[in-house]
């Protein structure tokens, strides 16, 4: 049997080829989505006895990777284990096929080990456009999920190191940013092969058996410290609920239902009372379900390694016809997110209360802002995600107030630059700040929320439209141990002109000519803790950075604050804090 | 026909034909007259098909396949396509190339149904408000979907997963490909040193013959047709230069905002389509791909006989596609006194009508 300490070398060496896969992707990918935005993930899976394990993932977005686990096993089941050749490369995208919404396509190449596949470099990334009726996909009006765009069976695009041309025509056919594709899937597949290389020399250099045990070793390990912080829960049954918004479509408060079981060193989530499958665009197909309900068990304890060690200690019941298994072929463009997190959330919020100092928010609250037109700069096409409408959403955890970026579960993906992206696209930013007294109340508050106005240019034409999709207005991020919820999002189009609409579900394609204004206002992330349980000293940082009025602190804290020296007044707070 | 290899040929086709017609189920009767086969040469000529109508959609078509597979295709190999703009007339045609080899020549043979949906906003295809082509389902450029006589199982999943109705595809695909094998069976029993030079060279002399037949060089046409937009016209000016007969529609209006535009593939059939007529009638000898080869057809990019991409072109076979026809027609008979180009049924190119198909019932 190898030795641990190769075992944990062989376990550094594949992380840090996940992360040079990363860097690649970054430096050679065409579309801002990319390598400004960097949704994407990879990620090495491998197989051993015909079972496809993660093994080593960079720190992305979770639920792409976890859910490219169905992707992989799926290609594996199409393709079967004897039918992979090296320089072979395979894709899917297909929702009811491993995959999550259309845009997430999952590509992988296996590495081989002697004359069979082992290790399987993947990427999984979110394309802009499947084609479909709507740009950027996200067709709220959709019934079935031919209404959303293209879906890829599992295929192979490159065999024995050769492209399909055919393939490749079909992949860039049925999307309006044909080169962005071209570019990016090139960018991806370069990635893999990088990867591949480097896993050659791994095994070249430690042998297939060395690297297999420490690949067993690794997951064994990461298994056995999961049920080990498992057993010392108390066994029983806790339920956590989140709600979903709504479906777009008609279906309202959609509950997501999680009741987690303790017993011994064994754990279990059942999803039976969960609402059933809807109409609308929410219906998350079984690998985002599971990869949703990974997710929060990794943030749980940061100090065991993530791998599919600790998805062997999770029982998952996804009763069929549910929201979270849904037959198909209902649409499920919104999945990743809605209802995605809330999946996340209700097993957060089953977790608190067992162990409420490890929980906070691990969702991503987005809201959806595209547009598309002509830019006349350049007189192209552009279809743009703004990901700064949609900025931040970290909650309070114990010890550490909400940060000024995404939950930790998604900190893999970045904010654009201003600048660039007024390059990219014919806007203008005119404001992009902190909303005062938005940040979720807590011992440790969640992040303030975030005001973004933004303005077509000039260069806006070509009949341009927009596209608005608002999650967490009706329902927040959540808070936790006794923490408040965020603020609900929303957005408002043409404000103070007679045509002022305010946007709390969505906007369908609304005209967008040059001089519009658009302004989102993202709440922030939820608390953790009693308020009144706040250092004083930390509420007056925060009235200092006008993340909170002298009012506020008051209110939502107990804390007095003299505004003439702008400093705490001891007994007042005493007084008003014992009063609450 | 002159040449023991036209006969060759033409008996592939009937049996092709006789396979769809034979197979085709009840729920897809209608679209039995939006069918088509041919037999084309290795370099993607027509040598014969059984729809004179569908011979500029055809021949657009195998010339997008051979385009798409420089190094070419080898015997087994099939593929399938429906993309307008890859050859294609709109998405709900979808075309089956099968390559093989007879004697000493490569034949491709080809065939052609119209399937119910190919995904998209719709159930079956026909979105009477789409704006773009991916509104109306999904492309395919010409894609492998036999490799050397093995079925390539995910590639077709991929063809097959964008329908609402998979197996009614699957079907369409077993099918049309039956249709080609045993064409190509009958080819190499009926001709086993086939040479397609000869028959296309009869299809040169008779189309020769037609434009002899001219008695002024110059002429023009014009058809409108509806559409819930308004009104568009196709203008044809048609002139004659020995033994070419040049099909001007660049003075056709720009395109609609709508479906109601054809794709290149179908304004070459529609075009052709009261040529071949007449040839036919005449009975001047073989029409087939060499027909083509005598019209030269200009359009304006961006105009309603030449979509622009990515414009929706779902009912071009029931707009522009006809008006091209009576257009061409008006523009041909003041030049061919004696020849009646009425007698080509403008409705011809568009096979099927469209249908309601409810969502999800297959």
């Amino acid at each position: 049997m190898v030795d641990s300490i190769t075992a944990e070398i062989v376990r550094g060496y594949l992380l840090s080829v996940t992360e040079e896969m990363n860097d690649i992707i970054s430096m050679t990918a065409m579309s801002p989505v990319f390598n400004e935005g960097h949704d994407y993930s990879t990620a090495i899976f491998a197989m051993q006895d015909r079972e496809i394990d993660l093994v080593a993932l960079t720190i992305a977005l979770p639920e792409h990777i976890f859910a490219s686990k169905a992707s992989v096993e799926e290609m594996m089941r199409v393709f079967g284990a004897d039918r992979w050749s090296r320089g072979d490369v395979g894709l899917v995208n297909d929702p009811y096929h491993g995959g999550s919404h259309l845009p997430d396509m999952t590509v992988a190449m296996p590495v081989f080990a002697g004359d069979r596949p082992l290790l399987f470099p993947v990427v999984r990334a979110h394309q802009l456009d499947v084609g479909g009726p709507v740009a950027a996909f996200k067709n709220v009006m959709a019934r079935d999920i031919w209404q959303e765009g293209f879906r890829i069976y599992p295929i192979k695009v490159f065999e024995a190191g050769e492209r399909r041309d055919d393939v490749w025509r079909m992949l860039v056919a049925n999307t309006r940013l044909p080169t962005d594709v071209d570019n990016d899937l090139s960018a991806i597949i370069g990635a893999c092969r990088v990867a591949s290389e480097r896993l050659e020399a791994l095994l070249a250099k430690y042998g297939a058996t060395a690297v297999e045990e420490s690949l067993q070793l690794m997951l064994a390990n990461t298994e056995r410290q999961f049920r080990e912080h498992v057993t010392a829960w108390p066994d029983g049954e806790y339920d956590g609920v989140s709600l979903v918004d709504s479906d777009w479509a008609g279906t309202v408060d959609i509950d997501i239902r999680a009741k987690v079981t303790v017993k011994g060193d064994s754990l279990a989530v059942d999803f039976t009372g969960t609402h059933e499958q809807c109409p609308g665009i929410v219906n998350s197909p079984p690998g985002n379900s599971m990869s949703w309900v990974y997710i929060p068990f990794t943030t749980l304890f940061p100090d065991i390694p993530v791998n599919s060690g600790l998805f062997r200690a999770i029982d998952v019941v996804l009763p069929e016809g549910t929201v979270v298994n849904p037959i198909p072929p209902v649409p499920t463009g919104q999945s990743t997110t809605s209802c995605g997190e809330n999946i996340g959330d209700a097993v957060m919020k089953a977790i608190e209360k067992i162990a409420p100092e490890r929980t906070a928010f691990c969702g991503i609250d987005l809201c959806f802002l595209y547009q598309w037109g002509i830019d006349r700069r350049y007189g192209t096409f552009y279809l743009g995600l703004d990901y700064l409408a949609s900025a931040v959403c970290a909650g309070g955890a114990y010890g550490a107030d909400g940060w000024g970026a995404y939950a930790a579960t998604h900190s893999g993906l970045r904010l654009a630059t201003v600048e660039v992206t007024e390059l990219q696209y014919p806007f203008q930013y005119l404001e992009l700040d902190y909303i005062t007294d938005s940040g979720a109340p807590g011992r440790w508050r969640g992040v303030p929320g975030c005001k973004m106005v933004r303005k077509n240019t000039e260069d806006a034409m070509g009949d341009a439209r927009v596209n608005i999709l608002v999650c967490g207005s009706r329902h927040p991020a959540s808070g936790f141990a006794g923490g408040s919820a965020g603020v609900g999002n929303y957005f408002v189009i043409d404000p103070d002109t007679p045509n002022e609409t305010k946007v709390e579900t969505f906007a369908f394609r609304v005209p967008s000519p040059p001089g519009q204004v658009v302004i989102s206002r993202k709440g922030g992330g939820g608390g953790w803790g009693n308020p009144l349980d706040r250092d004083p000293d930390a509420v007056l940082a925060d009235v200092l950075d006008e993340y909170v009025s002298i009012e506020g602190a008051r209110r939502d804290y107990g804390v007095v604050i003299d505004p003439a020296p702008l400093a705490i007044d001891e007994a007042a707070t005493t007084a008003l804090r014992s009063s609450l | 026909m002159s040449s023991p290899h036209a006969e060759a040929v033409q008996q592939a086709v009937r049996t092709m034909a006789k396979v769809l017609e034979g197979s085709l189920s009840v729920d897809l009767e209608g679209e039995v007259q939006d069918s088509v086969v041919a037999v084309g040469d290795g370099s993607g000529r027509i040598v014969a098909i059984n729809a004179l109508a569908h011979l500029g959609s055809a021949a657009s078509a195998l010339a997008g396949i051979v385009a798409a597979f420089p190094a070419g295709l080898q015997p087994g190999d099939a593929v399938v396509c429906n993309d307008p703009y890859s050859g294609g007339t709109h998405l709900l045609d979808l075309t089956l190339c099968l390559a093989g080899d007879v004697g000493a020549s490569r034949v491709l043979l080809l065939s052609r149904l119209h399937i119910r949906d190919i995904g998209g906003e719709v159930p079956g295809g026909f979105h009477d408000s789409a704006r773009e082509v991916w509104a109306e389902g999904v492309r395919l450029p010409p894609l492998l979907v036999w490799r050397r006589g093995t079925f390539d199982d995910p590639t077709a999943g991929t063809v097959l997963l964008n329908s609402r109705f998979p197996e009614d595809v699957r079907n369409s695909i077993n099918l049309m490909h039956h249709a080609c094998n045993d064409g190509l069976g009958t080819l190499a029993s009926a001709s086993p040193s086939l040479d397609l030079a000869g028959p296309l060279a009869d299809g040169t002399i008779a189309s020769a013959a037609l434009l002899q037949r001219a008695t002024t060089d110059v002429g023009s046409g014009e058809a409108s047709f509806e559409h819930p937009g308004g009104t568009s016209v196709v203008r044809v000016r048609a002139s004659k230069s020995g033994d070419s007969l040049r099909l001007d529609l660049t003075e056709s209006d720009p395109r609609g905002e709508g479906p109601y535009n054809a794709a290149l593939g179908l304004t070459r059939t529609a075009s052709a389509w009261p040529v071949a007529s007449a040839m036919s009638q005449l009975d001047l000898g073989p029409v087939n791909g060499a027909l083509l080869e005598h019209l030269e057809i200009v359009t304006e990019p961006g105009s309603v006989v030449d979509a622009a991409f990515p414009s929706a072109v779902g009912y071009g076979p029931f707009g522009p596609g006809p008006a091209t026809v009576r257009a061409v027609a008006a523009a041909l008979a003041p030049m061919f006194a004696s020849i009646n180009f009425d007698n080509a049924d403008p409705g011809a190119v568009s096979g099927v009508v469209p249908r309601e198909v409810g969502a999800n019932s297959g």
